[in-house]
């Protein structure tokens, strides 16, 4: 290391600043190029993926989809509890 | 105009739900956390019975199918991933094929697909629905009624709704891989584990016996008095799950393991950037479980035709060359089995003594399932666009060409290797297959290799994830 204190600028600057730009633009390229790149690998582990994309429907929040979940179980739980109680009562 | 086709469901892309992508990489921990809840949910919701069943005690006519749809009888997850997995089957056979010409460089397009992958899940979804309600497989309609069978086609409907979002919520990038995978590899660990250590007796007229293969090796050891007999019984009894199967199960999955690993590795370098080589692994299991799949999907789909037309029209001499269906003496559920016909000779048998008996069906057997698993193999590398020329056009696109071999000779080189790793890794699996059918293991052979590849799969994803890379020395990473 040098004794003195490197100025700023310079060759480092301009390798950094080439490196965040190249990996800015690899990351805009990154649409599939092949149908293998896409989601339909031979050498992959199931036959099966898909909706790897972005599409412009109905966005949800995977939160909402746990809740979801979750209110049908419990529903279904209540339907039958239901049947239970009032064949019991009446 | 066949692109044309594909526009049919732009419409529909306004109204369906879909998760929203994660906006920067999920860390290791929340996608194992992700998982691990949609996972549950799934698992939970295979064992709440539906709503409205009269009862289901009928012999179950999809019996084949359950292992490799993640399904459970009478439960929410009655359809289970079916409707999904035929969707994108569809999809993807009509992709592979050219009928449907999509050009997966365009953003659209693959929109497109997705929504009509989609849309076409959840048709299937109502249909199956439908007609399982009506068949009357909870009752006649007239004795649920009206209302009650509503309910239950909007449950079953339901149910498969949440599947497919969960589905995508993991492969939208929240969780580790393919939710529909994970759900089936998981179904089928639960049976395995079940039949080890279920804790339900049955009485067959000698007092209680525990189902489970390791509780009841332990009962016996403990009540019986002589312990070598407790023994014996315990490895050989023959109606319920025992020892030996346990055993060969783990034998039969730590083969499996050992033979994932197997891989012919192509030298490769770059054209672009000097001095960078590497190498391109081909797989033995270079299709992985898919031609086990397809194959059962076909057996299985030959039984369950066999077996209606069974049932309508027994005395035909057509149906009866099909199949003969009926309960195997021995067997104390009254579950439906081939009993002569085309399909006795592709139902695996039951056991090496049987296996043993009936030589002749067991050589058309295994040639059947070693020759459909090859030839299947060998077909979908080209479907699903991983044939020699595929990836010489990738190998291309990439810059990239094999060591010491010219440029144009790529597709050469790949014609070589390719189509031979994929027959013969086919071929493989179908072996795995009837091999540990013949040994009997617990649950049949093709759900054992399915579980054992998906779960590798995960490991693989995991490992290249990261998670399990803090074990190494710190400062060192791969």
């Amino acid at each position: 290391m040098a004794s003195t204190a490197v100025p700023p600028g310079g060759q480092k600057t301009l390798q950094k600043r080439k490196a965040a730009q190249s990996a800015k633009e690899k990351q805009l390229k990154q649409t599939p190029a092949s149908t293998r790149q896409a989601g339909f690998g031979g050498s992959s582990n199931s036959i099966l993926k898909l909706y790897t994309d972005e599409a412009n429907g109905l966005r949800v929040d995977p939160l909402v989809i746990l809740f979801l979940a979750v209110g049908f179980i419990f529903s279904v739980i209540a339907l039958h509890v239901v049947a239970k109680i009032s064949g019991k009562i009446f | 105009m066949s692109g044309r086709l594909l526009d049919l469901f732009k419409p529909f892309e306004a109204f369906l739900p879909e998760v929203i992508a994660p906006e920067r990489k999920v860390p290791y921990n929340q996608k194992l956390i992700w998982t691990a809840v949609c996972l549950l949910i799934f698992l939970v919701l295979g064992q709440i019975p539906l709503y409205g069943i009269v009862s289901s005690e009928s012999s179950d006519p999809l019996y084949w199918l359950r292992a490799m749809l993640a399904s459970n009888r009478g439960t929410l997850m009655e359809l289970g991933v079916s409707p999904i997995i035929t969707s994108s089957m569809i999809f993807q056979f009509l992709q592979g094929t050219q009928l449907l010409q999509v050009n997966l460089e365009s953003k659209q397009d693959r929109e497109l697909f997705q929504i009509a992958q989609k849309v076409c899940a959840i048709i299937l979804t109502l249909g199956q629905a439908i007609v399982v309600v009506l068949t009357g497989n909870y009752g006649r309609v007239s004795d649920l009624g009206i209302a009650i069978s509503f309910l239950l086609i909007l449950q079953l409907v339901f149910a498969s709704f949440i599947v497919l979002l969960l589905d995508e919520l993991l492969i939208k990038g929240y969780g580790l891989g393919s939710g529909i995978s994970l759900f089936t590899a998981t179904n089928i660990a639960e049976q395995i584990f079940w039949k080890a250590f279920a804790p339900t007796t049955v009485n067959f007229g000698r007092g209680k016996e525990f189902e489970g293969a390791v509780i009841a090796l332990f009962h016996l050891l403990s009540v019986r008095k002589d312990k070598k007999r407790a023994l014996v019984e315990a490895f050989y009894r023959e109606s319920l799950p025992n020892m030996f199967q346990v055993f060969s199960t783990v034998g039969v999955f730590l083969f499996v393991l050992y033979l994932q690993g197997f891989r012919y590795e192509l030298p490769i370098r770059s054209t672009r950037t000097r001095g960078q080589i590497g190498a391109y692994p081909i797989k033995l299991f270079y299709t992985s479980n898919t031609p086990i799949m397809l194959q059962s999907a076909l057996t299985s789909n030959i039984f369950l035709t066999s077996q209606l037309l069974y049932q309508k029209f027994p005395n035909n001499p057509i149906v009866r060359m099909i199949g003969i269906w009926g309960t195997r003496p021995g067997s104390q559920y009254s579950q439906q089995a081939a009993l002569s016909g085309l399909s006795y000779y592709i139902q695996p048998p039951y056991s090496f003594t049987e296996a043993l008996l009936d030589p002749s069906k067991t050589v058309i057997y295994v040639a059947f399932v070693l020759g459909a698993c090859a030839m299947f193999s060998r077909t979908w590398i080209d479907v699903s666009g991983t044939s020699p020329r595929d990836v010489s056009k990738q190998f291309k696109e990439q810059g990239l060409v094999i060591n010491g071999k010219r440029e144009t000779s790529v597709y050469k080189e790949l014609k070589k290797v390719i189509p031979i790793a994929a027959a013969f890794g086919g071929a493989t699996i179908g072996a795995l297959s009837v091999g540990s059918d013949l040994l009997g293991t617990l649950g049949s052979g093709t759900s054992i290799l399915m579980a054992t590849t998906t779960i590798y799969g995960y490991y693989e994803a995991a490992a290249k994830e990261g998670g399990f890379a803090k074990n190494l020395v710190a400062g060192f990473s791969e």
